[in-house]
Parts: structure tokens; C-alpha cells; sequence
């Protein structure tokens, strides 16, 4: 590579040109590791990691000290990083919140999701259940009322008196065919030794009802009541202390799984006036979305169906029986016609029971 | 001594206590009645408040408390006069051209009001006029004695009307009663013409019970055959066994020295 002349060439300009690009290239190098370096700083803030990003911006400044003076773009960055530092939300408040923030909104987002894809899952449960179950009782005919609650606070068990009248075959006033009774008063000499007394249906045939003495039995025998007596024995112990509330919660989530459905609440008081003897009070109501019923005239709608029986305290009567019974009789009817006057309906429930221990009576 | 002592006391409170049910019940009953009228809305005079009253006066009359002094039985008896009323309301609807077969509940219920009507009062005069030594009715119930049977034999007679003919049927047991009250009177009168030795009255007493006698006797067992009820063949039995009970046969002889026509 001599020259004839022998001289060396002259390569100061092509190192000098080899030494600057290899600067170049570092400082480039040096220019990204900063950058990936604020990156991360940035990223830290943001979270709120206050901790790690001091680090990181210690980290900075110490590489911003050791960067060779050929590193222009670098410290470039570098400095005017630095110098941002002042501009960034260093408070730990902040970083509290940022941080928290974020989790939890991230842990509400993902709770209310799954909430929202539980109540989708259950709800459409629930619609199938409804569907199937109503489809079953159109093939029976039959409606099912889930008796919800009996209240009982002067706790005369009398929740057993009320289920029993809610069932035709418990019911007095339901239990046989009503026969329109003739009544004849027996003349004397004809009635045996005693004298007195009164035939019923004297040579058997009985006579056409008046209207008020007929029922709809088709109707009524649609309908019929079932406690819901799985959460009456919910009883939660946990190191022998009865855990309070549970029974409540079932109870609220099955209402929510019968929502529509056909259910009936009851109560049991005792009505003191001032001026007259104490009576015993039985109310039910029944309550059912307009799809669980079908009736035999006119169209489908929501129904809420509130009766009120009382009888007053005696000595040798069954007062909340007797009440039960007419309570429980003027719901079927209700529920049999419900266009039907309530009035009249508590008419014919009082006439009813009044035949029924008039023949006791006599 | 003083077990029979206690044993009275005993027997005593438990006859109480079954007055005192008693009691109860109809009270209950007349108030179960009571609401079933305060809520039917109709007017004062229907049919179904007349109903009520047949009900409420049935109750009434049944009741074997005798501390009132005829004041249940008073009230029995307005309730079945104000229930009565249904035959004439089905006789002028017949009148305006309602089918008899639609009037049939309203003409059978206002016939057994008629009918306990008159069996209440002849229950009042045989309680009232009967000597409570002997048992035996005064002289004095005689004359109402023969009133209360002129009304069964007027019931008897409203019962045949040809109004009623579509329903007649429905109307046998009705009939029979009534005629076993006739009976019934017819023989208390026999007892005190007896007694009194009123002879010719005795006499054509006598023959009537003889009529009234074989007419209930044919009643009945035309009832029982057109009655479809398996108890009505008791009801026959019952009726007959009593009847032979107030008025045997034996007891319808003509007074010596004269004959039957």
C-alpha cells in the first residue's frame, strides 16, 4: 500500500470520520437507553409506584453524569428529562389514588360483571323454571300458591287453622257439595219424646240453589295453596350462635326466584275495640304476575287479591278457626271470580258458614 | 253424702257449660246471617234477604233457651212471615208470564216459611197451654188449636193449587209436614174433647183424624217412591211410627153409643 515515493498515506480524515460515526452510534444507543429508561419511570408514575420511580429517576441522573460529552443527543434528552422531573406529580395522594384507583375500579368493573352475568344466568333460570312449570299447570289445570308467610304475633298457632282452611278437603265451607237445605220445623209429636227439632231435606231431593248459595267449583278446584315451609326450618349455627338474618335473605331470595309467580301472605291479629269483645282477624293476600293466570272470561292481568274475616273471642268457639275459614273460602272465591263484588263474596262466605253450624246447631 | 253432693254440682256445671256452647254457636250463627245481609247490596225486599230470614228464623226456633220469655220465638216467627213473602213475589212474577220452573226456589222456600210459621205458633200453644202437672192441654187450647189446623188445612190447599202443578214434586215433603201438623193438631183436640167430654165435637174429630190419618199415611209413601234419596224410606218409617205414637188407632173409636158414618 506504500506509494512510490515511499511516504505513508494520510488516513487522519477517514479515522476521524470512523471515530465520529462510532460516536454517533453510542450516543443513538445512549439516546434509547434513556428513553426506555424514562419509559419505565413514566410507566411507574402512572401506577403510582412512587418508590421505583426514584429510583429510576436517580438512575437517570447518574447516567446523565457518566454520558461522554460526544453523547449530544443523549444528554440532550437527558437534560431536558431531568428538568421535566419538576413538572411531574411526585405527591404520594396521587399515587395513592392512581394506583388504588385503578385496582379497584378494575376489581368493580370485574365484580359487577360477574354480578351482571350471575343475575343474566339466574334470571334466565328462573325464566325456564316459570316456563315448565307453568306449562305443567295448564296441562293439570291447576294453579299452585305458595304460601309465603302466616304472621302469628300473639302466637296462638294458628298458622296450622289457616293452611287448613286453604285446603278443599281442611275447609268446612268447601269441604262436602252445598246442598241447598229445606229446613222444616218439626210439628209437634213428630219430633220424639223431646218434642221440637227441624227436618233437613225431609224425603231427601234437594231444592234449586238461590244465587247466592251457588259456587264455582270448577273454578275454585283450580286453585291450590302450598306453605313454602323449606324456609320456615332455615336455621344457621355457627360456634352455637343461631347466625340471625339467614332466614331472612333465603326468604328474600326465593321471593326473588317467585317473582310473579302465584303466592300468598297471611296474618293473624287480634282486634281489641274499646266498646265490643275482642275478635280474631285473619287476612290473606294473594298476589300473581297476569302470565301464571288464566281465566275464564276476560283477559290476562296482574292480580292482588286482599280478604279480611274476623269472629269475635268466645269461650267454646274456635275463633281464628272460624275466621280462618271464611278468610281462606272468600280467597278461593276471589281467585274463582275475580270480577266478582268483594261484598257479596263475604256475603255468601258468612251464609255458607252459617248453614254449616246451623246444622251443628240443630 | 258429699259424693252426690259434688256429682250434682258436677252434673250441674257440665249441663251449664253445654248451655253456654250452645248459646255461643247460635250467636255465631245470627252474626254469620247478620253480615250476610249488611253486604248484599239489594234492595229491602229480595229474594236472597228473604232467604236470610228463613235462616236466620229457623235458627231462632230451634233454639232451646227459654229465658227469653218468647221473645226469640216472637222474632222467629216475623222472620218467617217476612220470608213468605217469596210466594206471593213468585205469584206475580207467574202473573207477568215467568215460567213456574225459574220461580220453583223462591215458591219452595216461601212455603216452608208458611209452614214453620204455623208449626211455631202450634209449638207456642202446646208450651203455653199445656198443664205442667198432668201434661195434658187445657181447654183453653182448643179454640187456637183449631185455628192453627184451619191454616194447615188453608197451606194444604195453596199447596194443590194448580199454579204449582209444574212444581209439584218439588213441593211433597212441604205437603207432608203439613200434614203431619194437621195430624198432630187434630189429635190434641181429640185429647181435650175427651177430656172435656165433648162429645160431638169428638165425634167429628174422630172421623177427621181418620181421613187425616190414611191421607198422610198415602203421602208419604208416594213421597218416599218419588223421592230418589236413599233416607227417605226412613223419613216414611219415622213419620208413620210417630203418628202411631200421638194418634193410634185405637184412640180413633167412636164415642160409646154412636157409630162412624
Amino acid at each position: 500500500m506504500e506509494d512510490s515515493s515511499g511516504e505513508l498515506p494520510d488516513l487522519t480524515a477517514p479515522s476521524h470520520h470512523c471515530i465520529d460515526m462510532a460516536e454517533d452510534g453510542e450516543d443513538e444507543v445512549n439516546h434509547e437507553n434513556l428513553k426506555s429508561l424514562v419509559g419505565s419511570l413514566e410507566l411507574y408514575l402512572h401506577n403510582g409506584d412512587l418508590d421505583r420511580a426514584k429510583v429510576l429517576h436517580e438512575e437517570l441522573r447518574k447516567r446523565y453524569a457518566d454520558l461522554p460529552a460526544y453523547s449530544l443527543s443523549a444528554r440532550k434528552y437527558a437534560t431536558e428529562e431531568l428538568a421535566n422531573s419538576s413538572s411531574r406529580n411526585w405527591s404520594t395522594g396521587w399515587a395513592w389514588v392512581r394506583s388504588r384507583a385503578w385496582l379497584l375500579l378494575t376489581q368493580i368493573f370485574l365484580a359487577l360483571g360477574g354480578i351482571l352475568w350471575l343475575y343474566l344466568l339466574l334470571k334466565m333460570y328462573r325464566g325456564v323454571r316459570n316456563f315448565l312449570r307453568r306449562g305443567r299447570y295448564s296441562r293439570k289445570n291447576k294453579i299452585r300458591w305458595f304460601v309465603q308467610s302466616i304472621k302469628d304475633e300473639a302466637r296462638q298457632a294458628g298458622a296450622g287453622a289457616v293452611m287448613d282452611a286453604l285446603s278443599i278437603e281442611g275447609n268446612a265451607l268447601l269441604r262436602n257439595l252445598f246442598s241447598p237445605p229445606a229446613l222444616l220445623l218439626v210439628p209437634p209429636g213428630f219430633g220424639g219424646p223431646q218434642g221440637g227439632g227441624v227436618w233437613w231435606d225431609l224425603f231427601g231431593d234437594p231444592r234449586p240453589p238461590f244465587e247466592i248459595e251457588s259456587l264455582p267449583r270448577d273454578q275454585i278446584e283450580r286453585h291450590e295453596f302450598v306453605l313454602d315451609e323449606a324456609l320456615e326450618e332455615i336455621k344457621v349455627k355457627i360456634a352455637g350462635q343461631e347466625v340471625s338474618g339467614i332466614v331472612g335473605l333465603a326468604k328474600n331470595v326465593s321471593r326473588w326466584f317467585n317473582q310473579g309467580t302465584p303466592t300468598v301472605q297471611g296474618a293473624i291479629l287480634k282486634v281489641s275495640p274499646k266498646s265490643a269483645h275482642p275478635s280474631w282477624a285473619v287476612r290473606l293476600t294473594a298476589s300473581s304476575g297476569r302470565r301464571w293466570l288464566t281465566w275464564s272470561a276476560g283477559p290476562r292481568r296482574n292480580l292482588t287479591a286482599s280478604v279480611y274475616s274476623s269472629t269475635e273471642e268466645q269461650e267454646f268457639i274456635d275463633a281464628i278457626g272460624l275466621a280462618a275459614q271464611r278468610a281462606a273460602f272468600k280467597l278461593f272465591y276471589r281467585l274463582a271470580e275475580p270480577n266478582k263484588d268483594p261484598d257479596e263474596i263475604t256475603a255468601v262466605a258468612a251464609l255458607h258458614q252459617g248453614i254449616v253450624l246451623l246444622r251443628r246447631y240443630l | 253424702m258429699e259424693n252426690s253432693s259434688s256429682e250434682t254440682t258436677r252434673v250441674r256445671e257440665v249441663e251449664g257449660e253445654f248451655i253456654q256452647r250452645r248459646q255461643e254457636l247460635l250467636n255465631t250463627i245470627l252474626r254469620n246471617f247478620e253480615v250476610t245481609r249488611l253486604n248484599l247490596h239489594y234492595p229491602q225486599f229480595s229474594p236472597e234477604l228473604s232467604l236470610i230470614s228463613f235462616y236466620e228464623a229457623t235458627a231462632l226456633s230451634g233454639s232451646d233457651d227459654h229465658t227469653t220469655d218468647g221473645k226469640r220465638e216472637l222474632e222467629a216467627l216475623r222472620r218467617f212471615e217476612a220470608a213468605s213473602k217469596l210466594v206471593e213475589f213468585a205469584d206475580a212474577l207467574y202473573a207477568q208470564g215467568v215460567e213456574s220452573s225459574s220461580l220453583r226456589e223462591y215458591w219452595i222456600v216461601g212455603f216452608h216459611a208458611r209452614y214453620n210459621a204455623v208449626v211455631l205458633r202450634h209449638r207456642q200453644v202446646v208450651a203455653r197451654k199445656t198443664d205442667l202437672q198432668n201434661e195434658r192441654l187445657n181447654l183453653d187450647a182448643y179454640k187456637d188449636l183449631r185455628e192453627i189446623t184451619n191454616n194447615y188445612e188453608t197451606l194444604d190447599a195453596q199447596l194443590s193449587s194448580s199454579n204449582l202443578a209444574e212444581i209439584a214434586s218439588d213441593l211433597l215433603s212441604v205437603k207432608a209436614a203439613v200434614l203431619c201438623g194437621r195430624l198432630s193438631c187434630l189429635c190434641s183436640q181429640l185429647a181435650i174433647a175427651q177430656e172435656q167430654q165433648m162429645r160431638n165435637e169428638e165425634t167429628e174429630l174422630v172421623r177427621v183424624i181418620d181421613e187425616a190419618r190414611q191421607s198422610l199415611v198415602k203421602h208419604v209413601d208416594f213421597a218416599d217412591q218419588a223421592s230418589t234419596d236413599s233416607g227417605s224410606k226412613l223419613h216414611a218409617s219415622a213419620i208413620k211410627a210417630s203418628m202411631e205414637h200421638i194418634c193410634p188407632a185405637k184412640m180413633n173409636r167412636p164415642p160409646e153409643g154412636q157409630t162412624r158414618s
